[in-house]
């Protein structure tokens, strides 16, 4: 590494960069702290001035908010359960057998396919006139299980999730794939020369060994899972009946069609404090090798 | 013999359950294609197997009578530009991060890497009153400018890592050969990085393209609009015909299905060269 | 490609990384035309002090000088130094022609003049047939090669080398030792060249700059480092197998200088002369030094005898040390027997025991 003992060279070229960040992400953040501590009595007017504490005491108070943050945890919560879980089984499936690009390839296909567009198409399978999930149901003998999966508030949340899940555990099953093909194999022959039968050096080898990749996939899904939005906006909009409220959908709602513009903005505050303190994990993961 | 069979059972087994996903992931691309082909009528009666007449007409439909060409070509600006943008953006940064040591050289990776925490959600409002107040609402500098951000911390954390593996001797052999910084990046970090710069711009390229929400709320002319965009406009005029919005959402998919089939390798790489380091 | 050879002098380089100070003022000054080897362990700033000659790293105190100007504070581009790497660090993305030709084309040359001056490095080097091909296609050997091309086209003023063999396995580096010290006979272009390796120093160098802590232990030709070592330490870190060591007291014995040890004859060291007569001192002495005769002052007991074929190396307990011998003679001797050795004084090396300074002028 040179060392540029107080030269420009460095700072010029990370200035673009800096720059534009400042311009885009830092100043936007710090606005949007400060316009969460303002108020005002006409929503068009745009005559703020300093309430304090009073939007976040008002989150506190609003039930609405608070489903729609469960419904974020619940989607973190199922997103583990199901397309991380997908993933690491697809992806030890995977290793080391024949045919596995093609596979991997497949399976990543989805993830290629924009949020609306899987919520589109999806909202057609869950149709409950054309759907091909009922359908299907009733081909193989369950007709009794078919309903409108999106406008029933029992099914809405788990149904919506599997259109997110559907584009994801591909993607985990790509990254788990990776980190398990940058195991040592030799390491699988000692453990089968120790005596290991296959369970037990996935329990006691593959993942351990993949911890760190566990870690970075596990994060991602629940930073993911905090701040997602195409797909229960093209989907549901929340609904039915604010069963699949979540908090962007939320916020977006209070600033583009009620004009509340510093309640939604300490709505994204809170968010984006939780992210990020969930995040800082992954950034003391990435300092500790940088 | 038996340990013969029961590896047999146990490989039909485990190719049996992979065919199960394979089934799942086509699906849905399968009946978004041949939703676009059938009829209103088609579609109720026949939803798994393949249209019996097949209507090619949607598409000219779609894409010249409605309009469509505009959000391809919109879309494609977009993306290019944003992806473009975003690059040269990264190297710069990156080569600084990876070849320098320089006071604040932590401080100011931590910041990046905070870039890459910050979602659209956390930095809409802010954005929009920017946008609103540099009359930039409903142009396309107004539609790039934001959504670089969102990609940028991402491209110069990847290409960070990838310049740091690039060996040291060869940094030190080009000064001695007579690079100036420039150069040394231009002429011998960018050629030797290059799997990985086109692995981060198939990803931008691909974020960009399906990207919605900042889209959705500066491009609200219908002219402005970008594929993503632009469907759900359509889809809240036209809800029930189903063909039709198979159609955009074909046109919107066949782009990235061409570039996902030609640049594989690099996607892959794009994908995992951020999680396994 | 020939010319006008350049001096080299480092004034009182001083360089730390972070806390540890790795150059504690290192002053060096290198003829025309020399072959000047920086030998010394790992850790030792050999590679540092290249480096900073290099440009590549800045020194904190101290100047570089080539000729009669000083380089310390330029750019390594403006330093008009050539290096070859021990990774070689070819440009895999170019080819050999562009590899060789990469510096010129960076100052505008013209192409005519590249194409020459690359040939000529090609013939120089056997390179020829090879200049369309790209790094990964070429062997550990051939890289080395292209990479000394790199250098020699710009026709540098100095060529530095950092450790450009060890990467080789040992019978191409036994050859490609060969060619650089033909071309140097060639081209006469200052050098200095970084290795661990003692071997090479000793075959290579015009003079061999012994490195230890950060500060340079001696300097000389080859032979005057092995035979005079000015001190313990090079003593100790020059020559293979390594020199025996035995703490001992001077004494005198009439006009004879010797050294007692506890519990053994004493040594005897030949005329006192000007030395010191007393007091503790260090001898040493290399194992082919030392002879295995019945009336030798020297007795142990054979630990290990280890024949490779051309020699014959024991291993003995003396006292409270070990010793080695090295010998040619097919020595009919086997592990428990004990043996008497002895060393012409002449052979014999007188360190300070305190200092580790070589006490005989």
């Amino acid at each position: 590494m040179i060392d540029a003992r107080g030269r420009l060279g460095p700072y010029l070229f990370l200035a673009p960069a800096i720059l534009y960040l400042g311009i885009w992400i830092y100043y936007p953040i710090a606005k949007n702290f400060y316009l969460s501590f303002l108020g005002s009595d006409s929503t068009r007017t745009g005559d703020y001035y300093f309430v304090g504490l009073e939007n976040y005491r008002k989150l506190l108070s609003d039930d609405l908010f608070h489903r729609a943050l469960l419904h974020n945890l619940a989607w973190v919560g199922l997103s583990i359960v199901i397309p991380v879980v997908i993933g690491l089984v697809l992806a030890v499936l995977l290793v080391g057998r024949r045919g596995r690009l093609f596979y991997a390839a497949v399976f990543f296909l989805p993830v290629t396919v924009a949020p609306i567009m899987a919520a589109i198409v999806w909202g057609w399978i869950y149709n409950p006139t054309f759907g091909a999930l009922n359908q299907l149901l009733d081909i193989i003998g369950l007709s009794g299980l078919s309903q409108p999966w999106l406008g029933d508030t029992g099914t809405a949340l788990v149904a919506v999730n599997m259109i997110g899940s559907w584009g994801y555990y591909g993607f985990c099953a790509l990254i788990f794939l990776a980190g398990l093909q940058s195991i040592d194999p030799e390491i699988y022959e000692a453990a089968r020369i120790d005596g290991a039968n296959s369970f037990q050096s996935f329990w006691s080898i593959t993942l351990p060994l993949l911890r760190p990749t566990l870690m970075f996939v596990i994060v991602y899904t629940i930073i993911g899972s905090m701040k997602f939005f195409d797909i229960i906006y093209v989907a549901t909009k929340g609904g039915p009946d604010n069963s699949t409220q979540i908090v962007a959908v939320y916020m977006f709602d209070l600033f583009i069609r009620q004009g509340e513009v510093t309640y939604a903005a300490a709505m994204s505050m809170v968010l984006t404090a939780i992210i990020l303190l969930m995040s800082l994990v992954v950034i003391r993961n990435v300092m500790r090798r940088a | 013999m038996r340990n013969q069979l029961k590896r047999l059972a146990s490989a039909i087994g485990t190719h049996g359950f992979l065919i199960i996903f394979v089934l799942i992931s086509l699906f849905p691309v399968y009946l978004m294609f041949v939703t676009s082909l059938k009829s209103q009528a088609e579609l109720i009666q026949n939803v798994f197997a393949l249209p019996h007449d097949a209507k090619w007409d949607n598409y000219p439909l779609i894409v010249i009578q409605r309009g469509y060409y505009r959000a391809v070509i919109n879309s494609l600006l977009f993306a290019g530009s944003v992806t473009i943008i975003t690059i040269a953006l990264s190297l710069l940064a990156a080569y600084a991060f990876a070849v320098f040591d320089f006071v604040g050289r932590q401080l100011l990776f931590v910041l990046v890497l905070v870039g890459l925490m910050v979602s659209e959600v956390s930095i809409l409002i802010p954005v929009y009153q920017l946008l609103k107040s540099a009359n930039l609402l409903n142009t396309f500098v107004g539609l790039v400018l934001p959504q670089i951000a969102l990609g940028l911390s991402f491209g110069i954390f990847l290409m960070t890592t990838f310049f740091r593996e690039v060996p040291k001797d060869l940094v030190d052999a080009a000064r001695l050969d007579g690079c100036t910084d420039l150069q040394l990046l231009m002429k011998v970090m960018i050629p030797v990085g290059l799997p990985a710069i086109s692995a981060l711009a198939v990803i931008e390229f691909l974020w960009t393209w399906n990207s919605f929400f900042l889209p959705l709320v500066i491009a609200t002319k219908q002219e402005l609009m970008p594929l993503a965009v632009s469907i759900i406009d359509f889809m809240g005029r036209f809800t029930f015909n189903y063909e039709l919005v198979a159609t955009t959402c074909v046109i919107m998919f066949v782009p990235i299905l061409i570039l996902y089939i030609l640049t594989q390798r690099s996607f892959r790489r794009g994908v995992t060269m951020g999680a396994v380091k | 490609m020939k010319q006008a050879a350049e001096s080299v002098s480092i004034r009182g380089v001083e360089k730390s990384f972070g806390r540890t100070k790795v150059l504690k003022g290192v002053d060096l000054a290198i003829e025309r035309e020399e072959f000047v080897i920086l030998l010394g362990p790992s850790g030792c700033g050999k590679t540092t002090l290249l480096r900073i000659v290099a440009g590549l790293e800045r020194a904190e105190a101290g100047e570089i000088w080539i000729s009669d100007r000083r380089v310390d504070p330029l750019e390594p581009k403006e330093r008009n130094v050539a290096m070859v790497f021990q990774s070689y660090a070819l440009y895999p993305h170019m080819n050999v022609f562009n590899n060789q030709s990469f510096s010129l084309r960076l100052r505008h040359t013209p192409k005519d003049e590249i194409r020459a001056r690359v040939h000529q490095a090609a013939k120089t080097l056997g390179l020829e047939q090879l200049l369309e091909r790209y790094p990964r296609e070429l062997s550990g050997g051939q890289r080395q090669r292209v990479s000394m091309g790199r250098a020699i086209v710009r026709s540098p003023k100095v060529f530095l080398f950092d450790e450009p063999l060890s990467n080789l396995d040992a019978q191409l580096r036994v050859h490609m030792r060969g060619e650089i010290k033909e071309l140097h006979h060639h081209l006469n272009t200052t050098s200095i060249y970084v290795t661990h390796d003692q071997v090479e120093a000793m075959t290579m160098g015009d003079r061999i700059v012994v490195m230890n802590g950060g500060i340079i232990e001696q300097i000389g030709s080859p032979l005057e480092v092995f035979d005079k070592p000015k001190n313990r330490f090079v003593a100790g870190f020059v020559g293979s197998p390594a020199m025996n060591f035995i703490d001992g007291e001077l004494a005198t014995n009439g006009s004879r200088l010797v050294l007692r040890v506890p519990g053994q004859a004493p040594v005897p060291l030949g005329e006192a002369g000007t030395r010191r007569t007393s007091g503790p001192a260090t001898i040493g002495i290399r194992p082919h030094h030392l002879r295995i005769v019945g009336d030798g002052p020297l007795r142990g007991t054979v630990k290990d005898v280890q024949p490779t074929g051309v020699e014959t190396i024991l291993l003995c307990r003396w006292a409270d040390s070990e010793i080695l011998i090295q010998t040619t003679d097919r020595v009919l001797v086997s592990a428990g027997e004990d043996i008497n050795v002895s060393a012409d004084p002449a052979d014999i090396h007188l360190f300070d025991s305190e200092t580790g300074e070589r006490l005989d002028a």
